[in-house]
């Protein structure tokens, strides 16, 4: 297979899989079980990775690629196996709310934050509109994220909702950096982006840890 | 420029966190003390040192922010001196990540340094007020970065990554893409800088436990460092959404709330010290917004005299008082010069606002008084706390009446354009 086709094939699924972290983050928002939750926020980290995956063919970036392998590994493979001993405990603090209301929300967002951002990036990377979808659809996965962290649980204290709308909206970051920043700059930030995600699950799952109960 | 100064500021606390770990309680403590003495030494060194490089950046700002937070370092060690080591290793960690905010000349470093301190002091919280704080603050940090990556990508991949080059290249800079980049960071530095409404964060914060929690005022007077950063961009490029009418908002509705917080029923001692920072931010983010030297200068007064009061605020007694009584704005303090630059900068560029903003200074001013009149009633502070007490006062007294001070901090206020 020629490299020409590796390309064709690589820009349909950087598509492909950027849309999919858009539906899949409206569908973390929007999931009542904590299993079917962690499900989805493992699928969202796997479509983030083949994104990646892809820009790295594209770009011919190591360190992007590198960055797909951590992604996978850490968020779409090693967290889900570890929140799995929580789930139980976890499945009584999932997110309430209106599904209605959350969805209208969150589609409400969405298409505001790719028509305001979609046109601007795209006019700067001289009409490439590929880029500017990619932003557009990137911001529009944050702001989704940002909605979930900020949505209350059922008693407004540590929920498992909010914690995985911190990790859509660090995809959605990943993404973000990994199309608009030089890629020496974007890697390091990567890793330091899980310092959201990281921080906002030692909160909810301190409680539950061995010698540390109650908060 | 000689490199030294800039990373001696930040790799002394950091230094110092890594040590206290292995250290027990009172010795970590004392073991702050000293570290956060000599970070201050090193930071009076820092304007000698002037200049940028890739990483870091020593200018008026930077030297005025590097300064405030290793005084904010210094009276929360003193002040947190009998705490255990890995309280005093998180605050400690806080300091070095709050200096190197203050210095870096790198967007994405900023970002993480202010991250790393946020994070510091919010993890030594416990129970759901902590949570929701987190639930706050951790997507404004998101769409921070969000919007900085914006106004990188708008300058191209070289120029992109410094501030310095940043705001050299803003007048060519796509004018769409810095609004969106402006409005994206806007949450971001309003959170850290515990502006209204996205402050109260800040309260559940404030009960971590450790010294860190009395680093807040300086998160927040370093998030507003940042936002002059990215204002000078925005201001740049004429096309671009004026940054004003924003950070005007914010103010006025930080005001309207210490003023609620102040005159509401029961209020108690923390949320009056809380109050009082909070007026103070909003003071400052109103002047912000009005622009001009005259004004930029008061609110750069305002967050000096807001992050070295608030530690004192809570001393009790006399010291309390005194501390109020300064950040109400009444005389002979350095707020009180800053309040009137204030309002002379809004009856000229904004004869409208005016009352508004005379109306909630005010409210909250009286209210802050009516607190420092109650402060006399607490505990007095101990001897050693009073002499600290006395020193920061002058510091106060002197920044406001001392005329190269206030010439510095026009100079400072002069480059922020």
């Amino acid at each position: 297979m020629s490299a020409a086709i590796i390309d064709v094939a690589a820009r349909g699924a950087l598509g492909l899989a950027a849309s999919a972290m858009l539906l899949l983050a409206v569908a973390v928002l929007l999931a009542r079980r904590a299993t079917m939750a962690v499900g989805l926020a493992a699928a969202h980290a796997g479509c983030l990775a083949a994104a990646l995956l892809a820009l790295a063919w594209l770009q011919g970036s190591v360190a992007l690629l590198a960055v797909a392998a951590f992604t996978l590994a850490a968020k779409a493979i090693a967290l889900p196996l570890g929140l799995r001993p929580f789930v139980p405990a976890l499945d009584q603090l999932a997110a309430t709310g209106r599904v209605a209301g959350r969805a209208m929300a969150a589609v409400a967002l969405a298409g505001l934050a790719v028509a305001v951002a979609a046109p601007a990036v795209g006019n700067l990377a001289g009409g490439n509109l590929a880029v500017g979808n990619l932003a557009g659809l990137a911001l529009a996965v944050v702001a989704i994220g940002a909605l979930a962290a900020a949505l209350p649980g059922g008693d407004s204290g540590p929920s498992l909702g909010p914690a995985l709308g911190v990790l859509v909206l660090e995809n959605g970051l990943v993404l973000a950096l990994a199309v608009l920043a030089p890629a020496s700059v974007a890697a390091p930030l990567v890793v330091a982006t899980a310092m959201l995600p990281a921080a906002a699950l030692w909160l909810l799952l301190r409680p539950l840890l061995p010698g540390r109960g109650g908060g | 420029m000689s490199i030294w100064a800039p990373w001696l500021v930040i790799g002394l606390p950091l230094a110092g966190a890594g040590a206290s770990l292995f250290l027990r309680a009172p010795m970590a403590g004392w073991a702050a003390l000293g570290v956060t003495i000599a970070t201050m030494g090193a930071a009076l060194a820092l304007p000698w040192h002037s200049g940028a490089d890739a990483l870091v950046r020593v200018d008026g700002l930077a030297i005025v922010l590097a300064l405030l937070v290793a005084a904010a370092g210094l009276l929360a060690a003193w002040r947190g001196a009998a705490n255990s080591g890995p309280a005093v290793a998180r605050a400690l960690l806080a300091l070095a990540a709050l200096e190197l905010t203050a210095l870096s000349n790198a967007l994405a470093v900023s970002w993480v340094a202010l991250t790393a301190a946020v994070l510091a002091v919010l993890l030594g919280a416990r129970g759901a007020a902590a949570w929701r704080a987190a639930m706050t603050v951790l997507p404004a940090l998101g769409l921070l970065l969000f919007g900085l990556v914006l106004l990188g990508h708008a300058a191209g991949p070289g120029a992109g990554q410094r501030w310095d080059a940043l705001a050299g290249a803003a007048p060519r800079l796509d004018p769409a893409l810095v609004s969106l980049g402006f409005i994206l960071t806007l949450p971001g530095l309003a959170a850290c800088a515990g502006l209204a409404p996205l402050h109260l964060w800040q309260r559940a914060a404030g009960r971590s436990t450790g010294p860190a929690a009395l680093l807040l005022p300086a998160i927040g007077a370093v998030a507003l460092g940042m936002l002059l950063r990215v204002r000078a961009i925005v201001l740049a490029q004429p096309e671009a959404v004026p940054p004003g009418p924003a950070l005007l908002a914010l103010g006025l509705a930080s005001l309207a709330w210490a003023a609620l917080t102040l005159w509401r029923r029961g209020t108690r001692n923390e949320q009056g010290t809380g109050a009082a920072v909070l007026f103070a931010s909003g003071l400052a983010s109103a002047a912000f917004g009005l622009g001009g030297a005259a004004a930029d200068a008061a609110g750069l007064l305002l967050i000096v005299a807001a992050v070295l009061l608030a530690p004192l605020a809570t001393a009790g007694g006399w010291a309390r008082a005194a501390a109020l009584s300064a950040l109400a704005l009444l005389p002979p303090f350095a707020p009180f010069g800053a309040g009137l630059a204030l309002l002379g900068a809004a009856m000229e560029g904004a004869p409208l606002l005016a009352l508004p903003l005379v109306g909630l200074m005010a409210a909250a001013a009286s209210g802050l008084a009516r607190q420092a009149v109650d402060g006399w009633r607490t505990p007095a502070p101990r001897l050693a706390d009073c002499a600290v007490a006395a020193l920061v006062l002058a510091l106060v007294l002197a920044v406001g009446v001392v005329p190269s001070a206030a010439r510095w901090f026009a100079v400072v206020a002069e480059g922020l354009r």
